[in-house]
């Protein structure tokens, strides 16, 4: 077995230890290595090593094993293991170990330096584990230890000096990148410029305005890359702030090298070294082209906004004045700093009524715009009235962000219009009261007119009634033979009924006309026959005056609608006055066709004379009313004067028209036009022979109940009657008749209308109702000749109407057409 | 105790019957080997059964001075005693969770058992070492099979796993010595080159023929016979350490490729090695000696022991003796029979050392009532 003197075991302990020194750089890894041996060697139960902090302050753990073993990892200045290092200490005093190995109380400990510096801490069970000698022995491997420790905390540092280099290498790199991603990213201009202006730096926004490649810009100056006076300013500019060394904000106007001019809002400054010295200008251009023409147009608006003569609010959601015009501070009297944040509601005088209000808000809320008008009060009191147009005010993405009014005093206007309506309410007073008088007086004027056509009414029964008589006696008188002086006696007198009968129909006709009461007839017309009729008609006076008659009808055969009877009655007019008013030489009736279309055909009919003439001064007035072309002529011709007014009323009513040419003293001629509607009917031609005889041949004994109150023209219709073959009964008013009617069987009956007790409308109204009397033809024999009273007869339930005064052949033809019926 | 068992099932009722329904224990459950094909059934029936458990699979039971194959040794750890995992990787100690502050509870000991073929142990004793320190007394054992096949040989919560250690905090007051009987007859060498658990070179020779050929020299009649088992069992080598015994490591063969040495642990390069030898006289000496340290404590409530099995195989039909020289030293103080494993390695610290791993050496740990 080994010699106890041997020093081999010893000297391969400490070299199993030595060789654990320094073998990792790391200064734990290192220190663990030395401390696993050692304790696993020795028989240790803690080991420890302590190395001075950076400043000297204290010691530090490096390591220790167990780590458990200590409490801390730090050991104070203070500490007294820190005033122990000069020398050896061992055993470790108590105040040490309760630090190094709490609850350790038993066993050795020790501590050695590390080569004056660092600390090693030993404790063990077993005194012999940390004997001098060992502690001795170990001295040498502690100074390595120590180097090794020093070299490794250098390493350390170098390491974490290298690794704090390329941080900042890599802090440098990435900042240098995010520089140049924030110079060549940005939509601004940046450059720098050398002191005598030649660029060191273009990025891609410079490069892009400018125009150039970059490889051009570099190295060169303003003069060769924009416009000569642009580079001129540029350069003074550039040249002032080096002058000044003060980072400088400006607007810049330039023209580039193609011509594109811009605005640039450019912010320069020399560009130092750390050592003050300057290296050049840096400058950040921003194309602000668009926002000055902005600005520009932004100002204009502002300026029309702020010189409207419209108040101009904007608000926020809130209703916060934010914004008020010039003209609102002059309308209402605030100033815009007294009203900016509060409601628009300082104006309100409690006079806008609250459904405007509600209207408004609602408007607004559903983001509408709304108008209406606002009883507002100024500052100093006074009321107003404002017409107000609101509306929101839209973002691009449709949201509404403030209310805009736009406002406009109108208390002057609505005086104005207060006071117009006041004139226009008193004219509308004015009108009502003309109104009111018109309708007094066309009142009185209806009346008076009702009052002349019942006058006119009465009058025509009235002359009718006498005059039935006068023809009916004459007619009858003839019949029983006279003397020829008598025969010219009652021709005179028969003549003067007729001329009465004559004034009393015109005027009648022309007030019918008037009264818009005129009904033309729609029958079958013959021209021929009606042209031959009238000259029938004229043949007496004609043959008296000496005078010849000639006929032209230029009008066609064909059937023709119209009235016979006002077309005979017109041309009858014309002939009757060329009869009056020629003394000698010839008449000449004409008719011809001056129109057609489709369904009508306009005829011109003329009567032409070779008479006395009309002065050219009356011609305008010759179909007026009452006219004649001397009044005086009336007396030295007679007539009434209304027949050409008739003319001319009956020529409208049959769509034409009237005229006259006449040559004073040689003649006249006297046309009217008169459209006839197409037909397929024909006109009847009149039977040769007269209704009175063809009564009493075909008709004789017919019984005939004449009811009439009067008994003149009862005998006379009577006798006229019975002169014609039939039987006549006579009563005397409605009753009668209505007592005849029931016992007797009457083939027709001749109502009068006005009678006492009862009258014709009701007495035939009572026959009708009897048996077997609603098929008793009756008609209607009366003096009352207005188509009123014609249309009262029809109603109460007659057949056919006669008028009074009788004409002969007029009775005769009604009581044949109605016997012939039954 | 022991307890003999013939299926998962049986054992979990076993142990089931044993606990205190008031403070159940953590049952440290040490099997024999043969029952290791059925360890992940037999953690996963404890599991099932509610208890909590853990322990692992040695070469051999010992049960006062008997040696069981079969069957099991259940240590009943008080309530309160904490387990941790901690799976070992080269270089690395990885803890399944956070393992035991040791302050929380103020545990008095630890047990702990590891994968004696998983990587790392050395590194596993350090970070123990490092985390309690010294002061608190450790016993354990290598766990693993007699024919050193690797397979899953510890469990806990419910699983079975391998190259993996556990350590069981405990209220329990411990007193461990260690002794093993081995002394120097050859030495000192520098274990100049080493790898791992291997020794590639000896005083910078390689290893495997420095160590046969020392061997020879001192045993001609070992001349040609192979390092294991016949070289290793009785001069096996050990690490030296000053102030007490030698930390002994069993060569387990010489690998052909390098001729290093194969051990059991990790071998710290530039270590200082002897060549140990001893006989059934020294060894039973040893065993009887470590009982005696510890001092004849009183209320001693249970006597561990983790006799190595390499140990055993050398002591042979004489490890009886080893065994009753050990119930005899504690027949003077205590009336508890000792019991434990066969383990493949030793794990003990009285507290005053760094926790160490042992080969060929015997290690008694005796529970009782108070210091």
């Amino acid at each position: 077995m080994t010699d106890p003197r041997d020093i081999t075991p010893e000297l391969l302990s400490l070299y199993e230890l030595s060789l654990t020194v320094g073998r990792s750089l790391e200064p734990r890894e290192a220190c663990r290595e030395f401390l696993r041996a050692l304790v696993t060697q020795r028989n240790l139960s803690a080991a420890s090593l302590w190395w001075p902090d950076d400043d000297c302050s204290g010691l530090r753990l490096l390591d220790a094993l167990p780590r458990q073993s200590v409490s801390g990892d730090r050991l104070p200045e203070s500490h007294p293991l820190a005033e122990a290092l000069p020398a050896f200490v061992s055993p470790l005093p108590e105040a040490i170990l309760d630090f190094l190995a709490p609850g350790l109380r038993s066993g050795a400990s020790a501590a050695c330096t590390l080569d004056g510096q660092g600390l090693l801490l030993l404790h063990s069970a077993s005194p012999e584990s940390v004997a001098p000698r060992f502690l001795a022995q170990l001295r040498a491997v502690l100074a390595k230890l120590a180097t090794a420790i020093r070299g490794s905390l250098a390493y350390v540092r170098l390491e974490e000096s290298e690794a704090r280099l390329r941080q900042r290498t890599r802090e440098l790199d990435e900042s240098r990148s995010l520089l140049e991603a924030l110079i060549e990213g940005t939509t601004d201009s940046v450059f720098v410029k050398d002191p005598t202006g030649r660029y060191l730096l273009a990025n891609e926004a410079t490069c892009r305005f400018i125009g150039k490649p970059r490889d051009e810009i570099l190295g060169s100056d303003d003069t060769a890359l924009f416009a000569a006076e642009t580079a001129r300013t540029v350069m003074e500019h550039d040249r002032a702030i080096l002058g000044r060394a003060v980072v400088t904000t400006l607007e810049e106007s330039t023209v580039n090298g193609q011509g594109e001019a811009a605005v640039f809002l450019s912010t320069k400054g020399p560009l130092v070294d750390g050592d003050g010295n300057t290296l050049g200008l840096f400058g950040i251009a921003r194309e602000i082209t668009d926002r000055k023409l902005a600005e520009q147009e932004l100002r204009k608006l502002t300026q029309a906004l702020e010189q409207s003569p419209s108040s101009v609010i904007i608000t926020d959601l809130d209703a916060r004045i934010e914004y008020v015009n010039e003209a609102f501070c002059k309308i209402t009297g605030y100033r815009r700093d007294e009203v900016l944040g509060l409601n628009p509601r300082i104006l309100q005088s409690g006079k806008t009524p609250r459904e405007t209000i509600d209207a408004l808000w609602a408007a607004l809320s559903a983001n509408k715009p709304w108008c209406g008008e606002f009883v507002n009060r100024r500052k100093d009191g006074e009321e107003y009235v404002e017409y107000a147009r609101l509306a929101p005010v839209r973002q691009g993405d449709g949201r509404t962000t403030h209310y805009l009014a736009v406002n406009e005093d109108i208390s002057e206007k609505r005086r104005i219009a207060d006071e117009l309506d006041r004139y226009r309410n008193h004219l509308e007073e004015l009108v009502n009261l003309r109104t009111r008088e018109l309708q007094v007086a066309s009142e009185a004027a209806e009346a008076s007119n009702r009052a002349k056509g019942a006058f006119l009414a009465n009058m025509s029964h009235e002359i009718r009634t006498p005059l039935n008589a006068i023809n009916g006696m004459a007619h009858l008188i003839r019949r029983d033979g006279l003397t020829p002086r008598q025969n010219e006696k009652l021709d005179k007198l028969v003549a003067a009924s007729d001329h009465l009968l004559e004034v009393i129909n015109a005027i009648l006709d022309l007030s019918r006309i008037e009264s818009g009461k005129f009904t033309l007839e729609d029958t079958p017309v013959d021209v021929n026959d009606l042209m031959t009729s009238v000259a029938d008609m004229v043949s007496g006076p004609l043959r008296a005056k000496g005078l010849a008659l000639a006929m032209r009808n230029e009008v066609p055969p064909r059937n023709l609608q119209g009235d016979p009877t006002r077309l005979r009655q017109a041309l009858l007019n014309y002939v009757s006055n060329a009869v009056k008013f020629t003394a000698a030489g010839h008449v000449t009736l004409c008719a011809s066709p001056v129109d057609e279309d489709e369904g009508s055909v306009l005829i011109r009919f003329s009567v032409t004379d070779t008479g006395i003439g009309i002065p050219s001064e009356v011609m305008p007035r010759l179909f007026a009313t009452f006219e004649q072309a001397d009044n005086s002529t009336t007396r030295h011709y007679g007539g009434t004067g209304l027949g050409l007014a008739i003319t001319l009323k009956l020529a409208e009513l049959m769509g034409g028209d009237v005229g006259a040419e006449s040559i004073q003293g040689s003649g006249s001629t006297f046309w009217f036009t008169a459209r006839l509607r197409k037909s397929a009917r024909a006109a009847s031609r009149d039977s040769r022979q007269s209704s009175e005889e063809t009564l009493r041949d075909l008709f004789p004994g017919r019984r005939i109940l004449l009811v009439e109150d009067e008994p003149v023209n009862r005998e006379i219709v009577s006798l006229m009657l019975r002169e014609a073959g039939q039987k006549v009964d006579g009563a005397t008013d409605g009753h009668e008749a209505l007592t005849l009617a029931a016992v007797g069987a009457y083939d027709l009956i001749l109502m009068d209308m006005q009678m006492p007790t009862m009258d014709g409308l009701e007495a035939t109204q009572r026959i009708r109702a009897l048996p077997g009397g609603e098929a008793i033809p009756i008609v209607a024999f009366t003096a009352n000749a207005f188509d009123d009273d014609r249309e009262r007869c029809f109603a109460a339930g007659m057949d056919d109407f006669l008028p009074k005064p009788v004409v002969p052949e007029a009775l005769y033809a009604t009581t044949l057409k109605w016997l012939d019926r039954n | 105790m022991y307890i003999d068992f013939e299926s998962p099932d049986q054992l979990a009722n076993k142990l089931a019957a044993l606990s205190d329904p008031a403070a159940p224990p953590l049952w440290l459950v040490l099997l024999a080997d043969r029952h290791g094909e059925t360890l992940g059934e037999i953690a996963a029936h404890l599991e099932r059964a509610g208890l909590q458990a853990c322990g692992g699979v040695f070469p051999g039971l010992i049960d006062g001075v008997d040696v069981r194959h079969s069957g099991a040794i259940a240590i009943a750890l008080p309530a309160g005693s904490r387990l941790a995992v901690a799976d070992l990787a080269p270089g690395r100690v990885a803890w399944r969770s956070p393992p035991p502050d040791l302050v929380e509870g103020r545990p008095a000991s630890s047990v702990v058992l590891v994968d004696c073929l998983g990587p790392n142990v050395a590194g596993l004793l350090e970070d123990l070492y490092d985390r309690y320190g010294h002061g608190l007394p450790q016993f354990g054992a290598g766990a693993g099979y007699h024919d050193l096949r690797t397979a899953p040989c510890l469990f806990a919560q419910g699983v079975a796993f391998a190259g993996a250690a556990l350590i069981v905090l405990t209220p329990l007051p411990l007193t461990v010595r260690v002794r093993h009987g081995w002394r120097r007859v050859r030495g000192p060498f520098v274990a100049s080159r080493t790898q791992g658990s291997k020794v590639l070179e000896l005083n910078w020779e390689s290893a495997g023929a420095f160590y046969r050929r020392q061997v020879e020299e001192e045993n001609p009649a070992l001349a040609g016979r192979p390092v294991f088992p016949d070289l290793n069992s009785t001069y096996p080598l050990g690490v030296g350490k000053e102030g007490s015994e030698d930390v002994i490591r069993d060569p387990m063969g010489i690998d052909e490729s390098d001729q290093g040495i194969a051990f059991l642990s990790d071998m710290r390069e530039n270590a200082l090695m002897y060549l140990v030898h001893g006989d059934r006289h020294s060894l039973i000496a040893a065993a009887r000696e470590a009982v005696a340290a510890c001092g004849a404590p009183s209320g001693v409530e249970a006597c561990l022991v983790s006799d190595c099995f390499s140990r055993a195989l050398m002591l042979g039909e004489a490890f009886p003796e080893e065994l009753a020289a050990v119930g005899e030293e504690l027949a003077h103080f205590t009336g508890v029979r000792p019991q434990g494993v066969l383990a493949l390695g030793e794990i003990a610290t009285d507290g005053g050392q760094p926790i160490e791993f042992f080969n060929k050496t015997f290690v008694v740990a005796l529970t009782h009532a108070g210091p």
